[in-house]
């Protein structure tokens, strides 16, 4: 055999440099400052376009897995295997060199110390007078194998970059949408093959704060040929729908789309149910008994009750008159900052700045509220017109356990006269509209709102719109089960303690020499080995014996 | 002599005796308002007791938990009795300088910074110079909306979903008798509060705290432990550990120097006292958050100290290595000065957001951060096999040198290695589990994020450190300096990338 095929392949002039621990080290240092630049990047999608997502970042990864895996096997073969095979040290001085060791007068034989040792969990091998005991030598495979796992990561995030999908979809509460926005540079709108829905979208608020609890979408999913079908997705909580997971990302409220809580009553019902709609939407109000509620998307929305899918009942959503309630008083009205909000509060319960939230429920296009004041200053610095709808605050009484005030209000075109209003905090109060809400009331088609169901509008809101995230990556199981692998192997390489000792029993002179290597330096021997060098001596024959023995 | 044999319980014991013990100065009015201690007050989406209320919102516009000779609940009870009084006094603290000669105060009232004079020229400021002086501005402005609002944020009326200040009643069409009983019983405390007349106080706010209660119990609010909450702020078991870690500290270096290692036991006993103080702090906030205490930088920068204090005698009771005690009272202290006083910190238990609202939060957060308490210790045995390699204290000297009372070069090197040892599994598993909550809450394991890239770029900073080891040359003296590398990535992740980068840990 000549000397080149007996070279390993780590010694090779230039395939060394896969298994080389300083080319690893230069791999390491190259993505540390290359990661450092990446995030002086902002956004995070730049820093991607520019840094981690780019050939030359995932070259340096590539690069790093292929130098990890030949270090692996070059641990393998060179420490892992060879780590099993028993060595031995025989002479006194070389076991005076070894660091730590111990000498002491011993007149029993190398089996004894043997014995001792494997009582203690050694694996034991002798050769005439030495021997070689070790506990723990598999923890050089924990390296390998947390080293494998990060492969394993490495390449699976490799192959990420073509197999994973993201994108988003933004819906409206009560539509729907069948395409999604990818994530990437230039997004353009990609088709799903199905439609999701928000069919409603549900927040909580931590009390006294616009600091969300909880938010949530819940979506239904329309699919052709296939029943209808649905979940609630919310904030780490996902949804798996045909092979995508859906993420609550973010919600903000749409300033032009309402959302209207309606009350329904009667009929088949028990008890009254709230549904809330968004015009065009048809929601279940009791789904054992096939009773839906529909909104229409016209201009101003009337409400449907529909029986298996089939429209039975139908009407405005509340009466033709003008009607407002009293929401809410402040006797000394003031706006303060309470954390990063405002808020609407009292200064004292004098009433200094009396003001009072009034909401117009029906006669107009739209449900609203609004702040009206007594003061007159506030009243000039308020602007009390809203949607062509002039109201003022006449009079507050305070007297009374429950306040009452006179409220006067101009419906659009209805001339100077005011519709005047006396009505108690908490009460609503109904007069005519004035021409044009009668108008328009009168030119909708007529729906019967004769029939078995009572259906009231309680409350109207500003309608939400879901961000959701859609994801899609057959990897994922793949790298957290490397991940795993990952976390056995540092458990193994950091967490098992390795000893190797060797030890020589010099009968003639009646010594045992004992050196010990560890994975961590010491200065003396383990507990164990001392314990079970004590017990081998205390089990020496008495000289009595001995002489027996060799008689 | 018991005192001698085991100091560490009894230690313990006195402290706790010592701390939890009511003031024996407390005035008539701190006796007259007890029963409002363990009041629930609705603050900023969060159930407290009044105690907590009164502690935050006077330590958030003085700075201090105690104003004019009054406890903080005294002193906060007073100033919403008396409208007038609060516009006046000066009681908001100027933090910034410029703003303090602008003033020419540190600390001013309501009507100074309202005044239409001073006002303008703020307004100005901003103006001029928004990048500057908004955020200053916008501070003293929060101080001043806070006394302005005290009474309309003292919101103790439990209602289905909300709370209200007793001052909002009347202006509700909705209040029951409750509301009204609870509203009629505030305006005593707040007639005998104005009259001086503590008795009448004490009687007052006896029936306010009552009616309080009655009201939670009748509309089934739940209510966290508040007397476990009164307790905690009473008690303030971090601050107090810091003290006994400065003691251990003191202990321990006097031990080392005196090369006397049986001594470093009492420092050793001091630091299990202070850990015991700091796992009560912890195991409070635990149950009256109903969440692990690792939710913001206060939490999880005292959870990193207790879990500092945890390996560090771990590592002297174990191996025997008395430098890691030592390292973990001194940083200890200072972590736990700091923990205290620097401004980014907030001690408040807050409601926590949609994002961290799972339990990957308990594991992803507390395995992260005991691996930077790890490198802490590291950071620590580093800077003294530097202070021992640089300050001429060679073990080949006689004595050792001048820091001959630390241990050998070697032993520094081994004991570096062997804490590292022990953070970077730590690291990892903490990157892995936030990976995989990443994947749950967002869809993607690894997105890059700074706060992620971060601590990718510490887990090679210290893959580096471990593996140049077994390159010739890469121990010792450049393993120090990496060491030190790494524990300055460490900062920067935990403390930097939430103030310097945004991204979608912005919140941590």
């Amino acid at each position: 055999m000549n000397k080149t095929t007996q070279r390993p392949p780590w010694a090779h002039p230039v395939w060394g440099g896969f298994f080389s621990l300083r080319v690893g080290l230069v791999l390491l240092a190259l993505l540390t400052v290359a990661s450092m630049i990446g995030t002086a990047y902002a956004p995070i999608e730049r820093a991607q376009r520019v840094v981690f997502y780019t050939w030359w970042y995932q070259l340096l990864l590539l690069a790093l897995a292929i130098n990890i895996t030949c270090a692996s096997v070059k641990t393998v073969l060179t420490r892992a295997l060879p780590a099993g095979r028993p060595r031995f040290m025989r002479g006194a001085e070389q076991y005076a060199r070894t660091q730590p060791n111990a000498t002491r007068p011993f007149r029993g034989a190398v089996e004894d110390l043997a014995a001792a040792l494997r009582s203690r969990g050694f694996r034991v091998t002798t050769a005439g007078p030495c021997g070689h005991a070790d506990r723990g030598m598999w923890s050089h495979w924990g390296s390998v194998v947390s080293h494998l796992g990060l492969v394993a990561v490495l390449v699976s995030a490799f192959l990420a970059a073509w197999v994973a999908r993201e994108g988003q979809i933004t819906i409206p509460e009560g539509r729907k949408s069948g395409f999604m926005l990818p994530a990437g540079d230039e997004p353009r709108p990609v088709a799903l093959g199905f439609e999701l829905e928000c069919e409603d979208f549900e927040t909580h608020f931590f009390p006294q704060t616009r600091m969300p609890a909880m938010f949530r979408s819940t979506v239904r999913v329309h699919e052709p040929g296939r029943p209808l079908w649905g979940g609630d997705v919310e904030v780490n909580k996902s949804l798996f729908v045909n092979g995508w997971n859906l993420h609550q990302t973010s919600y903000e409220e749409d300033p032009d789309a309402r959302r209207y809580a309606l009350k329904v009553a009667g009929g088949e019902l028990p008890e009254p149910v709230t549904v809330e709609l968004s015009p065009g939407q048809t929601r279940w109000a009791d789904r054992a008994r096939g009773l839906a509620l529909q909104l229409t998307a016209d201009s101003r929305p009337a409400w449907r009750v529909l029986h298996e899918m089939q429209v039975v009942q139908g009407g405005e959503l509340s009466g033709t008159g003008l009607s407002i309630r009293a929401d809410r008083f402040e006797p000394d009205f003031a706006i303060a900052l309470q954390g990063e909000r405002r808020v609407i509060t009292s200064r004292s319960d004098q009433p200094n700045n009396p003001a009072l939230r009034v909401t117009v429920l029906s006669g107009v296009r739209e449900p609203f509220s609004q702040w009206l004041f007594l003061r007159e200053d506030m009243k000039a610095a308020a602007h009390m017109m809203a949607r062509g709808f002039r109201m003022d605050l006449r009079e507050v009484d305070t007297e009374g356990a429950v306040p009452r005030f006179v409220v006067h209000a101009w419906p659009p075109a209805a001339g100077d006269e005011p519709v005047v209003f006396e009505l108690a905090l908490g009460e609503s109060a109904e007069a005519d509209a004035g021409p044009s809400a009668a108008e328009e009331t009168a030119a909708r088609p007529a729906a019967p709102a004769d029939g078995p169901y009572r259906v009231e509008l309680v409350e109207t809101r500003p309608a939400y719109v879901t961000t959701l995230t859609l994801t899609s990556n057959p990897l994922i199981p793949v790298v957290y089960a490397a991940c795993a692998v990952m976390v056995l192997g540092l458990v193994i390489a950091f967490g098992i303690e390795r000893r190797e000792i060797r030890f020589f029993v010099d009968e003639p002179a009646g010594v045992l020499h004992v050196a010990g290597a560890y994975k961590h330096p010491r200065e003396a021997l383990d507990r164990a080995t001392q314990a079970a060098i004590e017990e081998a001596a205390a089990a020496q024959p008495t000289p009595a014996l001995q002489e027996a023995r060799s008689a | 002599m018991m005192t001698l044999t085991r100091p560490g319980p009894l230690c313990l014991m006195v402290t706790m005796a010592l701390l939890a013990a009511p003031s024996a100065a407390a005035d008539d009015w701190a006796r007259a308002l007890r029963p409002l201690e363990t009041m629930p007050v609705q603050d900023y989406g969060y159930i407290r007791s009044g105690l907590t209320f009164a502690e935050n919102h006077l330590s958030a516009i003085t700075g201090k938990t105690a104003w004019d000779g009054r406890a903080a609940l005294p002193a906060v009870m007073w100033l919403m009795a008396h409208d007038e009084a609060r516009m006046r006094e000066p009681l908001i603290k100027i933090i910034h300088p410029e703003l303090v000669d602008i003033f020419g105060d540190s600390r001013i009232s309501v009507e100074q910074y309202r005044a239409p004079e001073d006002r303008a020229g703020l307004m100005g400021l901003i103006d001029r110079d928004p990048r500057r002086w908004l955020d200053p501005i916008r501070e003293v402005e929060l101080k001043t909306v806070y006394v302005e609002q005290l009474d309309a944020d003292f919101a103790i009326v439990p209602r289905h979903g909300e709370w209200l200040s007793p001052l909002e009643i009347p202006g509700r069409p909705d209040a029951d008798a409750i509301d009204r009983d609870i509203a009629v019983r505030y305006v005593h405390l707040r007639d005998a509060l104005r009259a001086d007349d503590a008795e009448a106080g004490a009687e007052a706010a006896r029936r306010l705290a009552g009616a309080v209660h009655a009201a939670a119990r009748a509309r089934s609010v739940e209510l966290p432990n508040l007397r476990l909450d009164a307790f905690y702020h009473r008690l303030d078991p971090f601050k107090q550990s810091a003290w006994l870690y400065f003691l251990a500290a003191m202990i321990y270096t006097g031990a080392l120097v005196s090369r006397r290692p049986r001594v470093a036991w009492f420092g050793f006993a001091l630091l299990c006292a202070g850990f015991a103080l700091q796992c009560i702090g912890l195991g409070a906030r635990w149950i009256l958050a109903d969440r692990a205490p690792v939710s913001n930088l206060y939490e999880s920068f005292t959870y990193a100290i207790a879990g500092m204090v945890l390996l560090g005698g771990g590592f002297h009771a174990v191996q025997r290595i008395r430098l890691a005690g030592l390292g973990a009272a001194l940083l200890g202290a200072i972590f736990m000065v700091l923990a205290h006083n620097a401004p980014i910190m907030d001690s408040q238990i807050r409601p926590l957001m949609p994002a961290l609202q799972s339990s990957w939060l308990t594991y992803h957060v507390m395995t992260i951060l005991l691996s930077y308490s790890a490198f802490a210790l590291s950071f620590f045995i580093s800077v003294c096999y530097l202070v021992k390699d640089l300050g001429g204290g060679s073990d080949a000297a006689e004595g050792g040198g001048r820091f001959g009372w630390l241990p050998s070069l070697d032993a520094l090197d081994e004991y570096n290695y062997r804490i590292i040892a022990v953070g970077f599994p730590l690291l990892t598993v903490g990157i892995i589990t936030g990976a995989v909550w990443a994947g749950t809450a967002w869809g993607r394991p690894w997105g890059f994020d700074p706060k992620e890239t971060w601590s990718a770029i510490t887990w090679l900073v210290y893959a580096i450190v471990l593996h140049s080891r077994f390159l010739a040359g890469w121990k010792g003296r450049r393993g120090a300096i990496l060491s030190l590398v790494g524990f300055a990535c460490v900062l920067f992740t935990y403390i930097g990338v939430s103030l310097l980068l945004p991204g979608l840990h912005s919140y941590v």
